[in-house]
């Protein structure tokens, strides 16, 4: 392994211990006082009224999928923009034929109220 | 010294692959598999890194863990039929045993694939080329132009599919 992605290793180390340190120290220094109000779930003042787990609706899913096609695309962008200076206008027409075709669906998806809420 | 720390830093991210892996299977609680299945994400995405493949690395931190994970956590949350959480992710023989012969056969598929690669150290004069984006990128714009101009039609193909059946379970 490429000893280059060690200052990565180490960012992640000091995140985690950072998020983890932070709560500990909470742990430690917070008073402990619980009493059975404190412990019901927090709805903005009121009494909870219902079941805590409802279903979603579906057009979440649309969305996240939608997300995650374009997500796709970006990924491809990286490669092409480290080799765009290199190989110019020829780099530049491939990349704009591969998003005209990716904006194919996204009018469709757009024209089939995938963003709309109704 | 350099080896140590390597070394090191490689267990600790096989066990950061494998041991949530074992959650997944084993929790009762479907969403904490799914939670669990963030940090398999994460620990595949370090042994990529391993292996000098760091363009795959981090399209697994971008896809698998920006996309695909909030996809799973989605589809649990949109799930009809789930009364109680807590006892989501059901095990038993009549499944374990096919899903442990599955296991067998797929290990042995690694196994000889793992035998029969030529692994190559990046480096070496064998060549792993020490950063592989640039030579990617090279490769996707020429060589196999064709292959990356269908991947954009296979995306298309992906969104209206999924819109198409999205869509229709709404109706």
């Amino acid at each position: 392994m490429p000893t280059e992605y060690l200052p990565i290793v180490i960012f992640m180390l000091v995140a985690t211990a950072f998020g983890l340190g932070s709560l500990m120290v909470g742990i430690i220094f917070r008073p402990h006082r619980p009493y059975a109000e404190k412990l019901i779930p927090y709805e903005s003042g009121n009494i909870p009224v219902g079941e805590t787990r409802s279903r979603f609706h579906i057009h979440f899913y649309i969305i996240a999928m939608l997300f995650l096609v374009f997500d796709v695309e970006a990924v491809f962008m990286y490669p092409w923009a480290v080799v765009f200076d290199k190989i110019g206008l020829y780099a530049y027409i491939e990349m704009i034929l591969f998003i005209l075709i990716l904006t194919v669906g996204y009018i469709y998806a757009w024209k089939k109220d995938a963003f709309k809420w109704d | 010294m350099t080896l140590e720390l390597r070394e090191m830093v490689f267990i600790a991210t096989a066990l950061l692959t494998t041991l949530p892996a074992l959650l997944v299977v084993f929790s009762r609680n479907i969403l904490y598999s799914a939670f669990a299945l963030f940090f398999t994400f994460l620990g595949t995405s370090g042994l990529y890194f391993f292996l000098g493949a760091e363009f795959l690395a981090i399209t697994q931190v971008v896809v698998y863990i920006g996309g695909v994970s909030v996809i799973l956590l989605f589809a649990i949350l949109l799930t009809r039929d789930i009364d109680e959480i807590k006892k989501t992710n059901t095990m038993s023989l009549g499944r374990a045993v096919p899903g442990g012969v599955a296991v067998l056969a797929i290990s042995a598929v690694f196994i000889y694939a793992i035998g029969e690669t030529k692994w190559a150290a990046s480096g070496d004069e064998t060549g792993v080329p020490a950063l592989t984006v640039k030579p990617l990128g090279d490769l996707l714009l020429n060589k196999y132009l064709f292959a990356f101009e269908v991947v954009s039609v296979l995306l298309l193909a992906v969104l209206i599919g999924s819109l198409v059946i999205a869509r229709r379970s709404v109706k």
